[in-house]
């Protein structure tokens, strides 16, 4: 009987996705105020296809594993965790962004499934870091709305930058090729993850009254330097998410394409002498080029996230049914792979579309800021999870050589999770302020740049 | 200041679609792999999953052309075997299952573990806890064809392979000395430690041989493609000398003044060892290259490439002795085939198969596989002269052996020189000649000559592949 659940629930979860992606069309453009019925009605759909989706994912665990008193307690937990940031949201930040933060939910939703259908403990922690996550997440726009020093703060953000992750060297530990990670007081955590946020605020708030060459190169100098230590601890794909954001940034700024171009230029330069010279870059360009010529060694972790997307095939292996613990670093890394065999790529396709609309969403709020601080930094989160997405799925689908960085919400890991929900915490501050602004509250005058140099 | 705005969000805007676009492309690759390159991936031996599949799957039947099952799998008191009914007959195109993979089993590995049945189907197995059943694979193997062929060998050594020549379908391959698949396991030892008779190797495919007289075909093409062939004429005393190379006929037979058909229906050796001299070696080395010497050959089960090694400094005695199909040249009996094939097809060779359609096991078409152009290796023109040269060997030449009453067959005979004994017995052919329905390589290792060993079993094959 399980399995013939596991067999309909294929295809409801296909159904599921696609009615979620369905309402995000809808609810897109519609404006956020307490008193639009659209709205309303299209939010409480949403909540209803996210606890199905979890509903039906932990019927199935609850089906398929013995420890089933964990299950359900952890379920019921996951439950009133949604209930209550819905409720938190709705009552008290009336200005919220439903769709954006329905789009984190189901994320998170899928997350809580596989991980906890990989390993329980696994998923159970990545439970608690989620309540963490949304914690720091809802009190951010409060914070981000009052707090109108934060855009003196620039170089502040670069020393901070510098510093977590020079200590890196220092306090680092090695885990997965990277020495990325900091042991304090019991806690690991990953300081890249949370440099992108300091970085991003470093650029904004440097650049959204600065755009000189000079001041390019000034604020440039720093960031390379950013960019090299991630490559010198072998964290390439935080390197790479860095430099597309220090060139889009810039371009945002001065509105010059020469910068953009001229930086991916000097970027592909800068990956080819890194390709010549550091042989755990040339390895992955190997391994991408011919992924089955060394399967053993090289080849091993794209081969196997490979078997594993084709084994899905459009419709799944189902949940339950696949061999996820095959792949190499399945619930950070190549997550993507086991939804992709269990799930199936139908489901799969439909995610990378939703994971689009999450990216416009954050882009759609970055064009109705005025302010060019925030709005530097809306488009900032926005570019950097978008990049980190393509990198990431483009990398376990074996379209651009793999480069270790996570699925936001999806992917394991404590830092990921606290780092993603801020930066959506971030972005709903910044789409409190310009409903304010509409509502004539506050002169945004005295914020625009002094004189733009074109 | 709106102005300013807008120009600024023009600017985003422009790095968004690139953004969009980069996951577009992420998806168009997505869907291309699971589209179009995943079956080749996951039967990939390195994949955990296929294990986990044969524990959970009854392994699909493997089907003749007709029907006839030609291995299926059984289940007795929970317990799966793997059962071949026609036990040696099909050893090596077949394949066995344990100790890794080989022939069919290999390369339809996944479509018998795939069970492409409807969505509610699956559904009722899942309900009632059914086993899921693979699906069926169906040959283009001809049962009774291949039976004959393996019982007209006997226990001699060598290789059978028949092709339809309009389609490329592999109608049947032999390889002896063979094993029995239903045994496999008791018998592995014994197996791979006789290394004398190697009685997993598909000579079929894999055994190279050198081709002796059956290359003469060849010579002649590459004679007629480059000179004014038809003026040609040579008197033979049965032996010549060639830089100091001797070349004997058979016999020492003396056949007199013979022209090019002649010359092939009799297999002259001195008069193809001269028209080999004669010609330019870059023209040889062309048309041999054409005909697929020293390259891989696209098909399912693995061959070794056969080889042609005359270089354009090549000597005169070795050009003199490779006209004739000896010296260096080695070439696997499925070669053969395809060549004669060609040649039956008007200088088109079709791409060889062995699957002909993937069913559910309940007989639903899943996937069928469509005759295909290899590539054109002859202009027609000369196909047919070969043909008409290849009746007369049948009719008034060496190949007397293999004619059958009723049908007009176009063959040639070869014997290659061995080392170790008699010569291989070569045969090549097709019938009927005006409308080829099968082509025919043969050869017998060390047993002979061709008439006495080969062509004998060319017409016993002919006569039951045309006439019943």
């Amino acid at each position: 009987m399980l399995n013939a659940f596991i067999y309909i629930s294929q295809f409801i979860f296909i159904i599921l996705a696609i009615a979620f992606l369905y309402c995000c069309y809808k609810m897109y453009g519609l404006s956020y105020d307490a008193h639009n019925d659209t709205l309303k009605l299209l939010n409480k759909w949403q909540k209803i296809f996210i606890l199905s989706l979890h509903f039906f994912g932990f019927v199935i665990l609850l089906g398929a594993y013995e420890n089933k008193l964990d299950i359900i307690i952890l379920y019921i937990q996951e439950v009133l965790f949604f209930l209550l940031v819905w409720y938190i949201l709705e009552r008290f930040y009336k200005k919220t962004h439903l769709l954006l933060w329905n789009l984190t939910f189901y994320f998170i939703t899928l997350s809580f499934i596989i991980l906890t259908r990989i390993n329980y403990q696994v998923g159970e922690r990545q439970f608690y870091m989620a309540v963490l996550g949304y914690l720091i997440a809802l009190i951010l726009p409060k914070l981000i709305e009052k707090a109108a020093f934060l855009k003196h703060l620039s170089w502040v953000y670069m020393a901070i930058s510098l510093l977590l992750l020079i200590a890196v060297f220092f306090l680092g530990e090695k885990k997965g090729g990277a020495i990325n990670w900091i042991s304090i007081w019991g806690f690991s955590f990953q300081p890249s993850e949370v440099v992108k946020i300091t970085f991003i605020f470093f650029l904004a708030a440097y650049l959204y009254e600065k755009n000189r060459w000079i001041d390019i190169i000034i604020c440039g100098i720093p960031s390379l330097a950013l960019i090299i230590l991630l490559v010198l601890q072998n964290d390439l794909g935080t390197a790479l998410i860095f430099f597309i954001i220090f060139i889009t940034l810039v371009y945002l700024s001065t509105s010059q394409a020469i910068y953009f171009f001229g930086g991916l230029a000097g970027g592909s330069l800068g990956a080819f002498i890194a390709y010549r010279f550091f042989p755990h870059v040339k390895r992955r360009v190997v391994a991408w080029q011919n992924p089955w010529m060394d399967i053993d060694n090289t080849g091993y972790q794209i081969a196997h996230s490979l078997f594993a997307i084709g084994a899905g095939g459009w419709s799944g292996y189902g949940l339950t049914k696949g061999m996820p613990k095959s792949i190499p670093v399945v619930t950070m890394d190549f997550i993507f792979a086991a939804i992709s065999e269990e799930f199936g790529n139908i489901f799969s396709v439909i995610l990378i579309i939703t994971l689009i609309v999450f990216y416009i969403i954050i882009i759609h709020i970055a064009l109705k800021t005025e302010r060019r601080f925030y709005y530097l930094i809306a488009s900032g989160i926005g570019c950097t999870f978008a990049f980190q997405i393509f990198l990431i799925i483009g990398g376990v689908t074996n379209f651009i050589p793999i480069t270790g960085v996570t699925l936001p919400f999806i992917s394991y890991g404590g830092t990921s999770i606290l780092v993603s929900a801020s930066m959506v915490g971030i972005v709903q501050g910044i789409s409190n302020m310009q409903t304010s602004k509409k509502e004539g509250e506050e002169d945004d005058a005295k914020h625009q740049p002094k004189k733009q140099k074109a | 200041m709106t102005q300013n705005i807008n120009q600024r969000n023009k600017k985003l805007k422009r790095i968004s679609y690139i953004y969009v676009g980069l996951f577009l492309l992420l998806i168009f690759n997505l869907i291309k792999y699971v589209a179009l390159d995943s079956s080749n991936v996951t039967i990939n031996s390195y994949n955990p999953r296929l294990e986990q599949l044969e524990k959970t799957i009854i392994r699909g039947k493997i089907l003749d052309t007709n029907g006839q099952v030609l291995a299926q799998t059984l289940k007795r008191e929970n317990e799966l075997y793997r059962v071949y009914p026609f036990s040696n007959t099909f050893a090596h195109v077949l394949g066995y299952h344990d100790h890794g993979k080989t022939g069919l089993e290999a390369v339809a590995n996944i479509d018998l573990l795939r069970s492409d049945i409807s969505v509610l189907e699956k559904l009722s197995i899942s309900v009632f806890h059914k086993d899921t059943i693979g699906n069926n694979v169906v040959t283009t193997l001809n049962a009774e064809l291949q039976k004959m062929a393996h019982d007209l060998l006997g226990d001699r050594k060598g290789a059978v392979v028949a092709i339809e020549p309009s389609t490329g379908k592999i109608l049947s391959m032999v390889s002896k000395p063979n094993y029995n698949p239903n045994y496999i396991t008791q018998d592995w030892k014994t197996l791979i430690q006789n290394e004398e008779e190697s009685p997993l190797l598909n000579r079929a495919t894999q055994g190279l041989y050198p081709p002796g007289s059956t290359f003469k075909l060849i010579t002649s093409l590459a004679f007629m493609e480059n000179n004014p062939w038809e003026d040609f004429s040579y008197t033979c005393t049965g032996q010549d000398v060639f830089n100091g190379k001797m070349i004997h006929c058979y016999k020492n037979t003396a056949h007199g003044k013979v022209d090019l058909k002649k010359a092939l229906a009799v297999s002259c050796n001195t008069a193809f060892s001269h028209i080999g001299t004669e010609m330019d070696v870059n023209d040889f080395i062309q048309t041999a290259n054409r005909l697929l010497f020293n390259q891989t050959i696209d098909f399912d089960l693995p061959s070794s490439k056969s080889s042609f090694t005359l270089q354009e400094n090549s000597t005169i005695n070795e050009i003199a002795e490779t006209a004739i199909g000896q010296g260096k040249t080695l070439i696997s009996p499925f070669h053969n085939a395809l060549i004669v094939s060609s040649i039956a097809n008007g200088g088109l060779l079709m791409k060889p198969y062995l699957i002909d359609r993937i069913e559910t096991y309940n007989g639903k078409t899943v996937k069928k596989v469509l005759p295909e152009l290899y590539q054109q290796v002859m202009d027609v023109e000369y196909s047919t002269h070969l043909k008409t040269f290849m009746v007369e060997v049948v009719e008034n030449g060496t190949g007397k052996k293999s004619s059958v009453d009723g049908i007009k067959i176009a063959g040639k005979t070869g014997s290659a020189e061995n080392p170790f004994g008699q010569p291989h017995a070569w045969y090549v052919g097709f019938a009927p000649a005006d409308n080829p329905k099968i082509a025919l390589s043969i050869i017998v290792e060390t047993s002979g000559t061709s008439s006495a060993n080969a062509a004998p079993i060319a017409k016993e094959l002919f006569d039951l592949y045309l006439k019943h």
